[in-house]
């Protein structure tokens, strides 16, 4: 499933790190499991403008390192939070949490 | 360069850093929120400053204007980073920033607008760095044209330029156009006038007016002639002032006693001699080369003499007058000068304040514009004399009025050196007297010359009667000058104040073999032959002592 990353992407930030390539990989995925949670606890107590924020940050590491897919997902989330829209938010959470899954598993077996 | 960067999120502040860092070689240096970057930015003083739009505790609108707060006159660029996309979020982002860069991220883009800045930054300093230099040496010339103003004000304080017949308007910026008015009385009661005109402006100017005013104030206060000042003055400025900067002036000796105008003019517009009920009645004209033009070797003083009756006004002007400009631009000029000249002559105390009036309306200037230097002088010979008693009372305070002064030369000195201008030095500081030293150096040639080619060097005068012995007089003299060792000639100088004047004794003694003094003696109880049939016609008594070896002569003088 290669399509939920772009692996040009990640090979360039691998050149670019060099040696903290790994540190920045297990950056992003500590950032990322620590989002997820938030976001559960955002989603489970309606707080739009958390769901925002928190969706937003998660966007724009994951756009950065290449996972252009989960990028979308965030940016779902992010707009509900927004516009205060919360009807579909679970289901549209549960597609993020899958997605980023995926994105995890490369990631990790990429270091 | 040093960069500060803000970005609350993890990864991306990670990729950021290593960009920068890996592709601009820069000094990174991270912050998480807006308010770590304030306190980095105090702290490390950054060149550049990137930020997150959207942080925590602190946003970057917030950071951006803080660090400006902080930044003062410094220019910081701040650029925001954004993933945000509508235009109403990246107009802020320009209001308080300079620009912005959106997310994610793209090498190219960053590392171009980071040269950007970096060039901006660096011509903005430059520009900060020049401005204040020109700045600082604005101050420092200013500072030194307070301090040259103070210098000539004290220097040209002491004229008479407050007499009551004297009406004047002087630039207050005269120094720095170059303009000069000096007046000053001898100690003989002429009036000497000069104006003066500087090519340039500012400083150079400055610098050459000092120098004149001293010269002019201090040979008038020891009586000398305006010949005499003229030239030392040619002579001072062609040594001191630059190629191109020289003196326009008119120089005037004004005798209320003789009813005259002795002056000299080169460079400088018309003066004017204007009589009552007649007008105009003679032009100081300028038939000369400025001073500090011609070389002092052939620099010749030539004077011109006016009548100047009592209630005559004189009129001299700068250039400054004549440039006068009316609002469409037309000059003053010649002939608007004669016409109000000629027009006011017959009313009494209008000259002077009809023509700055005129001037005025001339140029339709609110305020009197002051770029022109103007004098008015009228001879009245009551207030002449009673300047003249106050400066004599004052004078005869300061100078010295009896007094001996005793000087001996050996051979050996007069060889190499003419003793006479040494000698007569000293009839410079004794105002009065100095209107006689042509007379006095003529009487000390003579007897010096006797002393030293009689006496001394022993030769016979006779030998000068035939042209044969005329040359061989002078090679006699000179092989004698070079080759004796003993011989000496004193000069002796005895003064005593008289009721109007003085009486000056001059005494030459030589240690020759002297000789007989009844055989030059006339039926009149004079002297000829040595030349002492001239000195006979200048002074009151000659009188020869020791075998001729000594002689005497009595001077006496008035202040005339």
């Amino acid at each position: 499933m290669t399509d939920s990353i772009n692996l040009t992407i990640l090979d360039e930030l691998k050149v670019l790190m060099e040696d903290d390539f790994s540190f920045l990989i297990e950056t992003y995925i500590n950032d990322s499991d620590e989002r997820i949670r938030a976001l559960e606890d955002s989603i489970a107590s309606s707080n739009s403008e958390q769901i925002r924020e928190v969706a937003h940050s998660f966007k724009g590491s994951s756009a950065n390192l290449g996972a252009q897919p989960l990028a979308d997902k965030c940016f779902k989330l992010e707009l509900m939070g927004r516009e205060s829209s919360l009807s579909g938010v679970e289901d549209a959470f549960s597609e993020l949490k899958a997605e980023y899954q995926e994105v995890r598993a490369l990631m990790s077996s990429h270091i | 360069m040093k960069i500060v960067i803000a970005d609350d999120n993890n990864t991306d502040r990670l990729i950021l850093k290593r960009i920068i860092h890996t592709y601009g070689d820069h000094e990174v240096f991270a912050a998480a929120d807006g308010s770590e970057a304030v306190a980095l930015f105090k702290d490390v003083k950054p060149d550049i400053v990137l930020l997150d739009a959207l942080m925590p505790v602190m946003d970057g609108y917030k950071a951006a204007v803080e660090i400006r707060k902080a930044a003062g006159e410094e220019l910081v660029p701040i650029i925001f980073l954004t993933s945000l996309t509508e235009a109403s979020a990246l107009a802020r982002c320009l209001e308080v920033g300079d620009d912005f860069l959106t997310k994610p991220y793209n090498k190219i883009i960053l590392e171009a607008k980071i040269k950007a800045f970096e060039r901006m930054k660096h011509l903005h300093d430059q520009v900060r760095i020049q401005r204040n230099e020109i700045q600082a040496f604005s101050d420092h010339m200013i500072h030194e044209q307070e301090v040259a103003k103070r210098l000539f004000d004290n220097i040209a304080h002491s004229g008479n330029l407050e007499q009551k017949n004297i009406k004047y308007l002087l630039s207050p910026m005269s120094i720095f156009n170059g303009d000069i008015l000096l007046v000053a009385r001898t100690p003989s009661d002429l009036t000497h006038i000069m104006l003066g005109d500087f090519t340039g402006h500012g400083l150079p100017a400055a610098i050459g007016a000092l120098p004149v005013a001293d010269i002019f104030y201090g040979m008038t206060a020891k009586g000398f002639a305006i010949v005499d000042i003229i030239s030392e003055i040619n002579h001072r400025l062609s040594e001191i002032l630059p190629t191109g900067v020289f003196c326009c002036a008119t120089i005037c000796e004004i005798s209320y006693r003789d009813n005259s105008l002795t002056y000299w003019s080169g460079g400088i517009p018309h003066g004017y001699i204007v009589r009552p009920d007649q007008g105009i009645v003679n032009e100081i004209e300028s038939r000369h080369l400025p001073l500090g033009v011609i070389e002092p070797e052939t620099f010749s003083v030539e004077t011109d003499i006016l009548r100047f009756n009592e209630g005559d006004k004189l009129y001299l002007i700068s250039d400054g007058l004549l440039e006068s400009e009316s609002p469409d631009g037309e000059m003053y000029g010649d002939e608007r000068i004669r016409s109000i000249l000629n027009e006011q002559s017959n009313k009494e105390d209008t000259g002077f304040s009809g023509l700055m009036q005129a001037v005025q309306e001339f140029t339709q200037s609110e305020e009197q514009r002051d770029d022109y230097t103007l004098i008015e002088y009228e001879l009245n010979e009551s207030l002449d004399k009673s300047e003249s008693e106050d400066l004599k009372r004052r004078n005869q305070r300061k100078v010295p009025l009896a007094w001996a002064i005793e000087y001996s030369f050996h051979i050996s000195s007069l060889r190499h050196f003419d003793p006479l201008p040494l000698v007569l030095q000293i009839l410079n500081e004794c105002p009065g007297l100095a209107d006689h030293r042509g007379r006095v150096f003529t009487i000390l040639a003579e007897l010096y010359s006797n002393a030293l080619d009689h006496g001394v060097l022993n030769l016979d005068s006779e030998l000068k009667s035939t042209a044969q012995g005329f040359a061989e007089f002078y090679n006699t003299k000179k092989r004698l000058m070079d080759t004796l060792t003993e011989g000496n000639i004193a000069i002796r100088l005895s003064h005593q104040p008289t009721k109007n004047g003085g009486e000056l004794i001059i005494t030459v003694v030589d240690n020759g073999q002297g000789f007989d003094v009844d055989s030059i003696k006339t039926d009149k109880n004079e002297y000829s032959g040595r030349g002492l049939s001239l000195v006979n016609s200048l002074c009151s008594n000659i009188s020869f002592a020791n075998s001729g070896r000594q002689v005497d002569v009595l001077f006496e003088w008035d202040y005339s």
